[in-house]
């Protein structure tokens, strides 16, 4: 008896893994179909005069140097990590080329702690306003581990209000969250002040708005959310629902891909864009 | 288990080598310079080897073959085994060799006696060469040893062979002697049975046994006769006591016989044509009863004569009526008993004659048994006696042929064919290439453990994983991003593993040095 029903289990995690992997299968055919027709049209935006003329107003008080920048693991268009640049670059590409239309909104997260999606998250933001037509806005949605006012800390800025801040208080605003990243066309919304029964602002209808604001604030805009790791905790998944897309990281050597398959069973596949390999060592000494 | 293509383990090898770096040129390190000790502290095994020619093939042997013992067939490893370690050439050895001096105990003696021994290797080449090679940490002491073993050994081998035929020859000699006495005394012995006793001449008992035998078929054949013969004049005797003696009674009788006989004819005839009352029937009747009457009152008279007993003996005086004649039958019955009875008394006296004769030949035949009994024994001792010294008395002859072939030297002698070489090169590995197997397995070893941990790890490595093995869509691949902040610890710094891998190659090339430098 016992067998039988473990046999039929077994059937049907096969049916639904098989299930899973030809649903994947038939996004990435569309995908592929898609970029092949949008690739001039995106082409074409990243040229736009108007666009760029747009976004021209963002004032920056300080920027980053580039020994600034590669003391907190950023990449700027003049790095001689090339090898990192391109694939950011890549990986940019390849974003909008699965999204044609418009800006959105996408979530990075890691398979595990210390995956590195603070890292992924923060380049990806900085590589889209490589494009001087193009402004990016990261949000520190990681409040386990929250990175990006250590980085305003070093251009000694000090915002005074964070995401948790606005969310849980009504009175502030998102011009008062919104901070100059010390990056050309690059703004960041902190964590903010934690406290208790943060995990429920995500939740919020107050949250899903707010995405919905500044994303259609600007047309150009892409924003960016560095979420936990999706198998440590739930707020990954709360703010995957409010995303467009998700990107996966996957750290090198870090996990089996029994791993990665649970994560993944456990998103909207719909959603993920793709996965990203992260910190694969150097071929050369 | 990851899987894993060929085009992708250069690369993953590449990477995975620079990321664990400094566990791997650690493990070179200790490999090579594990490797380097135990080449350093090895140590060299020098072998000096003498090939003899063994030279059985001389002139003289191939006339002799079959006469003086052939050594052609021994086995030469063992010979020269037991000549080489035996005690005396041993001592010899250590002696010269200066391993041992006079405050040495017995056990540390036998213990050095041991070594030399196992050192030692004594083998075939082909079936007229004995290699025999000695092991030692110095040539010099492996080159002196082996000449001295060579030396040692064709002077023992020459020694022995002339001691062991001459003692071979003397040995033989005295045994021819001692067969000599013995044939003497055992041909004495039979000369002196013969003389005192008659009967031990060859072939009487033989001679016996046939008389006997013959007597014994003489006795049957005597038996049968006589069996015979007495029956017979039994037969006779039963025969005459039924015939009359005399032939007159019989003749009446058949006389009334006769008659009764035509009587009855003459009635049957009538018998035909009348009736049993017709009067010539009845008449004849009554004749015919008359006839039978008279008849057995003859026949009556005839037997009581017999009853009574009274024969008539032919030839002796009797009294015969004038109407009585001697019966024919009963005469010639009566010879003929008379003879048969002769006849038999004389085989039965025969008979007892050869049954005398036959006791007595066998009272003789036991007699004889004894004394051929005596006689097999002294002769068969005196052949054996005598084909054991003829033989003798050939080995003698190929003892004394061997003997003067090996104070000749025509026997089987060694000759050094090749002789003793100084070692230059050390036998087996030695340091170089415990040098160079430290430096191949030190880069072997920590990228074979590193291909076996890729191959079993499943972790997530390659792009491929992703895009083919799990169906996901790859968005990128973002290498390792070393920020100004982050440094590697001085353990894993280029400079410090560079130096740590230049540092074994120089203890190597002061070891090569150290090593070369002592061994010269």
């Amino acid at each position: 008896m016992t067998d039988n029903r473990a046999r039929i289990a077994n059937v049907r995690s096969i049916l639904e893994n098989t299930q899973r992997k030809q649903r994947r299968r038939a996004r990435k055919r569309e995908t592929q179909a898609m970029v092949s027709l949008a690739t001039p049209q995106a082409q074409g935006e990243l040229l736009n005069p108007s666009t760029e003329s747009e976004v021209g107003f963002m004032q920056d008080p300080r920027l980053f140097t580039d020994k600034q920048l590669e003391r907190i693991g950023v990449v700027h268009p003049r790095s001689k990590n090339r090898a990192l640049v391109d694939s950011l670059r890549q990986m940019r590409t390849k974003l909008f080329q699965a999204c044609p239309e418009g800006n959105f909104t996408v979530m990075v997260t890691s398979v595990v702690p210390e995956g590195g999606a603070s890292f992924i998250a923060l380049n990806l933001a900085s590589t889209i306003s490589f494009d001087r037509a193009k402004t990016s806005l990261l949000i520190d949605g990681n409040m386990y581990d929250p990175t990006l006012h250590k980085m305003l800390e070093m251009i000694k800025l000090k915002p005074q209000y964070g995401l948790l801040d606005y969310l849980s208080d009504p009175n502030i605003g998102i011009e008062n969250i919104v901070s100059p990243s010390g990056i050309p066309r690059m703004r960041i919304v902190p964590i903010g002040n934690r406290m208790e029964g943060d995990t429920e602002h995500l939740t919020s209808k107050k949250m899903s708005s707010f995405l919905d604001e500044i994303k259609q604030r600007y047309d150009n805009r892409f924003v960016v959310i560095d979420a936990p790791s999706i198998s440590s905790s739930v707020d990954a998944r709360v703010v995957a629902d409010l995303c467009d897309f998700i990107i996966l990281v996957v750290p090198y050597g870090g996990v089996s891909p029994n791993v990665i398959e649970t994560v993944v069973d456990e998103i909207d596949e719909q959603k993920l864009v793709g996965v990203v390999l992260n910190n694969e060592p150097h071929a050369s000494f | 288990m990851a899987k894993i293509t060929l085009e992708e383990w250069a690369p993953l090898l590449a990477r995975e080598s620079i990321k664990r770096r400094t566990s791997l040129v650690l493990l070179f390190c200790l490999i090579s310079l594990a490797f380097l000790a135990m080449g350093f502290l090895w140590q060299n095994k020098f072998e000096s080897t003498v090939t003899l020619f063994i030279d059985d093939s001389n002139i003289v042997r191939p006339l002799l073959e079959g006469a003086a013992v052939s050594t052609a067939n021994r086995d030469q490893v063992y010979v020269a085994s037991e000549i080489l370690f035996s005690q005396e050439i041993l001592d010899t050895v250590m002696a010269r060799g200066g391993w041992v001096d006079d405050s040495m105990s017995l056990e540390e003696k036998e213990r050095i006696k041991e070594k030399i021994i196992e050192k030692t290797s004594i083998e075939n080449q082909g079936t007229t060469l004995l290699r025999i090679g000695f092991e030692h940490s110095e040539p010099r002491t492996a080159y002196d040893t082996t000449r001295r073993f060579a030396d040692l050994f064709l002077d023992k081998t020459k020694e022995d062979q002339a001691t062991e035929s001459e003692k071979a020859f003397d040995f033989i000699d005295s045994q021819v002697e001692t067969y000599r006495k013995k044939l003497a005394d055992s041909e004495k012995r039979l000369q002196d049975f013969r003389t005192q006793t008659s009967d031990a001449r060859p072939g009487t008992e033989k001679n016996l046994d046939a008389r006997i035998l013959e007597l014994r078929r003489q006795i049957e054949s005597t038996e049968l006769e006589y069996a015979e013969a007495r029956s017979r004049a039994d037969a006779l005797q039963r025969e005459l006591s039924r015939v009359a003696i005399t032939a007159d009674n019989v003749y009446r009788e058949s006389q009334y016989l006769n008659q009764i006989n035509e009587l009855q004819s003459e009635m049957n005839l009538l018998l035909l044509s009348y009736t049993e009352d017709y009067p010539d029937i009845v008449k004849l009747r009554q004749q015919i009863d008359d006839l039978r009457q008279l008849a057995s009152r003859e026949k009556r008279v005839r037997e009581e004569q017999a009853r009574r007993g009274s024969t008539l003996v032919i030839g002796q005086d009797a009294f015969v009526s004038n109407t009585t004649s001697l019966n024919p039958i009963y005469q010639k019955l009566k010879a003929e008993a008379s003879s048969a009875e002769a006849d038999a008394n004389s085989l039965q006296s025969r008979l007892e004659h050869t049954q005398v004769l036959l006791e007595k030949e066998l009272n003789r035949s036991n007699k004889t048994t004894d004394v051929e009994r005596k006689l097999s024994d002294l002769s068969r001792d005196n052949q054996v006696n005598h084909d054991i010294f003829q033989d003798l008395l050939k080995r003698r002859e190929s003892a004394r042929v061997s003997m003067t072939l090996d104070q000749e030297r025509q026997g089987v002698l060694y000759r050094i064919q090749e002789p003793a070489s100084y070692p230059i090169l050390p036998k087996g590995i030695r340091f170089m290439h415990f040098a160079l197997a430290g430096i191949v397995l030190g880069f072997a070893i920590p990228l074979a453990l590193l291909i076996a941990f890729l191959q079993v790890d499943p972790r997530v490595r390659l792009a491929s994983t992703v895009s083919e093995e799990l169906e996901l869509p790859l968005l990128a691949v973002v290498p390792h991003m070393a920020s100004t902040r982050e440094k590697d610890p001085w353990y894993a710094k280029r400079s410090t593993l560079t130096a740590l891998i230049i540092c074994v190659l120089i203890i190597y090339a002061f070891v090569s040095w150290l090593k070369y430098t002592q061994g010269s």
